[in-house]
């Protein structure tokens, strides 16, 4: 049996091998100085030189601000609106309802960012549909610039990446949900639990392990604060509250052709989030018994 | 069973290894380019131009090779391969048929710095590459990627050598050596940069006379007094930008050249510091005080603003003197059927009282990329020498006005911009012309099916010898037509040489960075100047301009730009 479930994983690990650990050797391009053509080990090394020019760069504190930032207010916000969705999706009783519900917050995820920002134009521009209500009405008087005031740009980033993502991200909780015992509901209404104490008291205990898994996983990505999503709702005007450290690498290092320069910073990013994981694992693993690893 | 069990899970495994297997293998084996986006040259067996003196020679006066000349060559820029392909397709047809040279044209949508410098990591790029940067050739040439072309501006080359004349040493290496041959050199005396007014409404105000920016401003308002709101009753706004507009054009009308204050020293101020640059941020801070300023000036994308343009929601525009001939008659003589031509905008050129001219229109003579020939190329001679028709006027006008002496077009029979008989004896097609300066020529018509610029593998701007003609269809004949008469009239004085403040950086080079950080500075900072309320307002911003300015490295730009324009200069031999 052994033997056949290790043959069975033996092309994964190729996979895993040729796809995410050979193209790793690339990271080395972040100690030399690189010059596309030439194979990294002809490059003159540089040592931490790139790390040292990003770290003590003046733009530094600004983008690591707005990076955790988006991150914490998505962690926060954007962490619990699945659960949170997928728990209410859970207590609709008709059928057709649900799959309909469930079917439309699915939508957004599908729609591209290039799209969602051509919405959010048209509905928050200062001629946009919220601005002329607003004015229409006599809530305000002149329009609010909400696209050209950069203190505006968290909430509207946070609110539009829950809205594409709670469908999707509500599925693996409806799945965990759907696999809980039907005799422990049984169990608890013989007891008296309302339908609120059988979220609070089953559901939420039983879906637990999914929540905690997701959550150091999430948590391992808290410098990955969005990139195309910034390039395309943002502009200059703003830009001193979303440029983030994968704008700021793709501005500079891509588009200038710093490679090692764009390289140093996902390996500095991937560094301190693999740290991150590892120590929210272990928090959880002592608070709550559950862990990934 | 079990035994089935193991017998189907032993198949599944095999069959994902061989998958797997089949797929890593697939890479080494040569395929056929899928789409234009393929980067990779058509590597082929090519033979040798037969010799000259067995050849014929074609209407251009070129000397059809018995054996074709064949080649890729990937037009470094950002092109939407779908769009190109018929106006290509029909040159690449032509060319074949008529000179027997094969060329397959690469294009990509993809950022092209970001897509040169993956054919250069994976080796894997064709034996030509034209609109190529300055900066990616001398990198490609360190590489030892390209072929030398000095040596064969004497032999095949001549016609080249003639084109590119005293500006040979710009675009030589520090070795004197020669790595590609340039495209879109010298200028054209035609301006780039102006601002605009409705022309019928400027009329209707008894063409108020205006010479300084604040004579703008009041010719604006004015015109903003009489018609307040649209035909749909949406608000009409006194002025309006996209994509942020660009200060350094700005203030040319102060005196100062491309954002830089140069002083008789040739040393550079940066528009930021100057009271110049301050001035002329005041004077977009009146039009915001005013409350008259379109509000999305500095969120507009070009389309959206369009759309406002067309809807006759702008009075005035400040850009390219093609946004408002785009914007404005050209879509409403398309939408409205009672459009009459005195419906339009005009170029209107001012400068401040104390500015020396409104320097609104820098010209480089340097150009805008290169063609190189790769050292994928089994013959690099044979490649030239096409290359060096280009530069012929027969070649010229080929490339740049495309296939001559009439094709069927999707909705013309017989389109043409000109027609050939012999080297010496072509004329420009007289529909093409009449409908230039009737202003009804289509360009989708013509662009689209004639290959017009589709290979110009070498390229002069200027006009040409006999002072009439150039590369560019609508741009002749300027005093034939009544609108382009006005605008260079009104024009006059602002375009200006500034070929020497050019730049070269290195690859590796740190000023780059410096550069877009100084780039990302105004952008974030000199829109809050002009959006300020009040006086005190914009003095903080204006300080918090400088301050980011400084914090981007301003200084070491400065000095940089500065000892960059002596050194051109000199090359120059000014």
């Amino acid at each position: 049996m052994q033997t056949e479930l290790w043959l069975l994983s033996v092309p994964i690990i190729i996979w895993v091998l040729i796809f995410c650990y050979y193209p790793m050797y690339g990271i080395t391009m972040s100690f030399v100085n690189y010059v596309p053509g030439k194979p990294i080990w002809q490059c003159e090394f540089v040592g931490l030189k790139w790390f040292i020019d990003f770290l003590t760069n003046p733009s530094f504190g600004l983008l690591l601000r707005n990076t955790l930032a988006m991150s914490l207010l998505n962690i926060i916000f954007g962490f619990p609106a699945p659960i949170i969705f997928a728990l209410l999706l859970n207590e609709i009783g008709n059928r057709h309802a649900k799959k309909f519900i469930q079917t439309v917050s699915y939508l957004p995820h599908f729609i591209s960012w290039v799209v969602a920002a051509s919405i959010v134009y048209l509905l928050l521009s200062n001629e946009g549909i919220i601005n002329v209500i607003l004015v229409q009405w006599g809530i305000t008087h002149k329009p609010i610039p909400f696209l050209s005031k950069g203190e505006y740009y968290w909430i509207i980033y946070t609110i539009i990446n829950i809205w594409k993502s709670v469908g999707w991200s509500s599925i693996i909780y409806l799945s965990a949900i759907a696999g809980i015992d039907e005799q422990l509901y049984q169990a608890g209404a013989i007891d008296g639990l309302g339908r609120l104490g059988m979220a609070w008291y089953i559901t939420i205990p039983s879906i637990a392990p999914t929540i905690v898994v997701l959550w150091i996983l999430g948590i391992g990505g808290i410098l990955n604060a969005g990139f195309e999503q910034h390039l395309l709702l943002g502009n200059p005007m703003t830009q001193k509250y979303w440029d983030v450290i994968d704008t700021y690498s793709y501005r500079y290092g891509v588009q200038q052709g710093f490679y090692s320069m764009g390289t140093a910073v996902g390996l500095f990013k991937s560094v301190i989030g693999f740290f991150l994981v590892i120590l929210t694992n272990k928090i959880s693993k002592k608070l709550f018994d559950l862990s990934i690893i | 069973m079990e035994t089935v069990k193991r017998f189907i899970g032993v198949i599944l495994i095999l069959t994902m290894m061989l998958t797997m297997a089949t797929a890593c293998g697939s890479s080494d084996e040569p395929t056929a380019p899928v789409n234009n986006e393929d980067v990779s040259g058509n590597q082929d067996d090519k033979e040798d131009v037969v010799d000259d003196d067995t050849a014929t020679v074609n209407e251009f006066g070129w000397v059809v090779p018995k054996e074709p000349i064949e080649f890729s060559a990937y037009d470094a820029r950002q092109l939407n391969p779908d769009e190109q392909e018929k106006s290509t397709t029909n040159m690449e047809n032509y060319l074949e048929e008529k000179f027997n040279v094969k060329i397959n044209r690469i294009m990509s949508d993809a950022d092209a710095t970001e897509r040169l410098n993956l054919a250069l990591a994976s080796n894997d790029y064709p034996e030509v590459i034209y609109n190529m940067p300055y900066t990616e050739m001398l990198k490609w040439a360190e590489m030892g990627k390209l072929v030398e072309i000095t040596p064969m501006l004497d032999t095949v080359g001549t016609n080249a050598k003639l084109l590119i004349g005293d500006l040979l040493p710009l675009y030589l290496d520090e070795n004197d050596k020669l790595w590609g041959t340039p495209i879109g050199m010298r200028w054209l005396d035609i301006p780039d940069y102006s601002a605009h007014l409705r022309w019928d409404w400027w009329n209707e105000m008894g063409r108020p006379e205006i010479n300084t920016p604040d004579d703008f401003y009041e010719v604006t308002m004015q015109m903003l007094n009489e018609h307040p709101t649209n035909e749909n009753g949406e608000t009409v706004y006194s002025i309006s930008l996209y994509d942020q507009g660009n200060p350094n054009n700005f203030v040319g009308y102060w005196g100062l050249k491309n954002g830089w204050k140069i002083d008789s020293n040739n040393d550079f101020t940066y528009w930021a510091f100057t009271e110049e640059g301050k001035e002329m941020t005041k004077w977009w801070n009146k039009f915001w005080r005013s409350g008259t300023m379109d509000p999305d000036s500095f969120i507009n994308k070009f389309e959206e603003w369009k759309t406002k343009f067309s809807n006759e929601r702008i009075v005035s525009a400040v850009g390219g003197w093609w946004i408002a001939w785009h914007a404005g008659h050209e879509v409403w003589l398309r939408t409205d059927e009672d459009w009459d031509e005195e419906k339009r905008y005009f170029q209107v050129t001012f400068k401040a009282p104390d500015a020396e001219a409104a320097y609104l229109s820098p010209k480089d003579s340097f150009g805008s990329g290169f063609t190189v020939i790769t050292d994928k190329a089994e013959d690099p001679e044979s490649i030239m020498k096409f290359i060096d028709f280009c530069a012929t006027t027969p070649g010229r006008a080929l490339t740049a006005w495309g296939i001559p002496n009439g094709i069927k077009g999707d909705k013309i029979d017989n389109l043409a911009n000109w027609h050939i008989n012999s080297p010496d004896d072509w004329y420009i097609d007289e529909t093409a012309k009449k409908s230039l300066l009737e202003e009804t020529y289509d360009y989708s018509e013509y662009d689209g099916n004639l290959g017009t610029g589709v290979f110009q593998f070498i390229s002069d701007v200027s006009r040409w010898e006999d002072g009439v003609h150039c590369g560019w269809m609508n741009q002749m004949w300027l005093d034939q037509n009544k609108w382009k008469k006005i605008l260079q009239e009104n024009t006059a004085g602002t375009i200006y040489d500034f070929t020497a403040a050019r730049v070269v950086y290195k690859p590796d080079d740190p000023m780059k960075l410096i550069e877009q950080a100084v780039t990302d500075a105004w952008k974030q900072y000199w829109p809050l100047c002009v959006q300020a309320n009040s006086d005190a307002e914009l003095e903080e911003a204006w300080q918090n301009l400088q301050d980011a300015l400084t914090a981007a490295g301003i200084e070491e730009y400065t000095q940089f730009r500065s000892d960059s324009y002596k050194k051109n200069m000199e090359l120059l031999g000014n």
